[in-house]
């Protein structure tokens, strides 16, 4: 990506350019990168297209903001591309990669509780969410259930905002990425206990204040 | 609440209390809820031993709070799972590609910005010690040697000095002329306060002025 090689020499150009995308597709994510540091930067665009919406939701639930979370998604792909060589490719790609879209966001979370300002995107969801027209998903529904499973998404979505920071983080890797207790741990740097008690807790307070919005 | 649960060793967690050997045996009592909810994630995702999550469903089944604390937890986590994923923007690889297409600019903007603080650095201290040895130095800083050439004065002409005497009104236009001019002649203007007092404001202050001051005339009232 960073050197602009002459076309019909790339496979992203010509006809070999979905062959080669084909191909990558198939390559596991340690064969991908094994491409990538080969010099095929078609393979990185491979990286991106695997992990941008995955990390992107990671990041947003963490921190809370869709604009911001795009930027420090942005931020781990540079890291990745500054830093592949540092990679132990004995460890799982996405652990890495997890673990710097995290710390990015733990730093973001700590700039922000130290500099604390609203955000106008909290204000635009909040003015969205009052003015959003009634989506009729389905006629069998009264507008009663159907405001009540939406405001009931928005509150469970808003409770995760408010665990603490490092609980969230591991509520988030288990209850969206569906991450095990050892790739949490290695993503967070904590040993397996202290990920288990973050997520019980991070459960207990989840339930805690969802309890009252739930029949 | 019901059902048989074993005081577990201090050693081992009700986790991996199944396949425990530490420690000798312990008492047996109930699973109490604060036990399920100290040891719930285990039991939610699966990870605890086989005997841990049947104790825990027979606890399940019997405790009300419990089952309701697991129901919360459970819908929750449907709800969050089931929320519409967040897709990035179309601009956001364009995006990508334009900030590592230019990685490569970073340390050398950087480098250069480095290297043109030094040389400024540099320069500005050249420049200010070149200044203060201008300044100080003896060596370089000369005293201009002027030669001019020698002033002679000559004596004035001696002074002549009118003598003082007011302007007094003489009844026409052209001896008043003339008056005033043997006055300017006498140097009456040398003394300022002979030109107050020949003003027309100045009369009427000296009417109004102390008893041991003069009095000429007002305005409009001319002297016989």
């Amino acid at each position: 990506m960073a050197t602009r090689p002459k076309k019909g020499k790339d496979p992203r150009f010509g006809d070999d350019a979905l062959e080669h995308r084909r191909r990558l597709g198939e390559l596991s994510d340690s064969e991908v990168i094994g491409a990538f540091i080969d010099g095929d930067q078609r393979a990185f665009v491979e990286l991106v297209g695997r992990y941008d919406n995955r990390l992107l939701n990671f990041v947003y639930r963490t921190i809370g903001d869709r604009e911001r979370a795009q930027d420090l998604v942005q931020e781990t792909f540079v890291r990745v591309y500054r830093h592949i060589g540092r990679f132990d490719q004995s460890k799982k790609f996405s652990t890495w990669v997890y673990t710097i879209a995290s710390n990015l966001a733990k730093n973001e979370l700590r700039n922000r509780s130290r500099s604390p300002l609203v955000l106008f995107q909290t204000i635009k969801k909040n003015w969205d969410a009052d003015h959003r027209q009634l989506e009729w998903e389905d006629t069998q529904y009264k507008p009663d259930d159907l405001f009540r499973k939406r405001h009931l998404k928005e509150k469970v979505g808003e409770a995760v905002t408010q665990l603490p920071e490092h609980h969230r983080i591991v509520f988030v890797l288990r209850e969206l990425e569906g991450k095990t207790y050892e790739e949490i741990a290695d993503i967070t740097g904590c040993n397996l206990g202290t990920v288990k008690s973050r997520l019980n807790r991070a459960r207990n307070n989840f339930a805690r204040i969802i309890a009252p919005m739930i029949d | 609440m019901g059902g048989a649960y074993r005081l577990r060793p201090e050693s081992c967690t009700p986790a991996t209390f199944g396949s425990c050997t530490a420690g000798p045996t312990v008492a047996m009592r109930a699973m109490t809820c604060s036990d399920f909810q100290d040891w719930f994630s285990d039991y939610f995702d699966g990870t605890a031993e086989p005997s841990f999550l049947g104790e825990a469903d027979a606890h399940l089944a019997e405790c009300m709070d419990c089952r309701r604390y697991h129901d919360v937890v459970n819908q929750g986590s449907a709800i969050l799972r089931n929320m519409p994923p967040v897709v990035v923007a179309d601009d956001f690889f364009p995006r990508l590609q334009h900030r590592i297409y230019h990685l490569e600019d970073g340390p050398a903007l950087s480098h250069a910005d480095k290297a043109g603080s030094g040389t400024t650095v540099a320069t500005t201290v050249a420049i200010a010690v070149l200044i203060a040895l201008a300044a100080w130095s003896p060596a370089l800083v000369r005293t201009p040697q002027v030669s001019l050439a020698p002033i002679v004065v000559s004596q004035p002409g001696p002074r002549v000095v009118g003598v003082r005497s007011p302007l007094l009104w003489t009844g026409s236009a052209q001896a008043t002329q003339s008056s005033f001019v043997s006055a300017v002649d006498w140097g009456l203007w040398d003394d300022p306060q002979l030109f107050v007092r020949y003003s027309p404001l100045a009369a009427t202050s000296v009417r109004q002025g102390p008893s041991d001051m003069p009095i000429l005339f007002s305005a409009g009232e001319r002297p016989r």
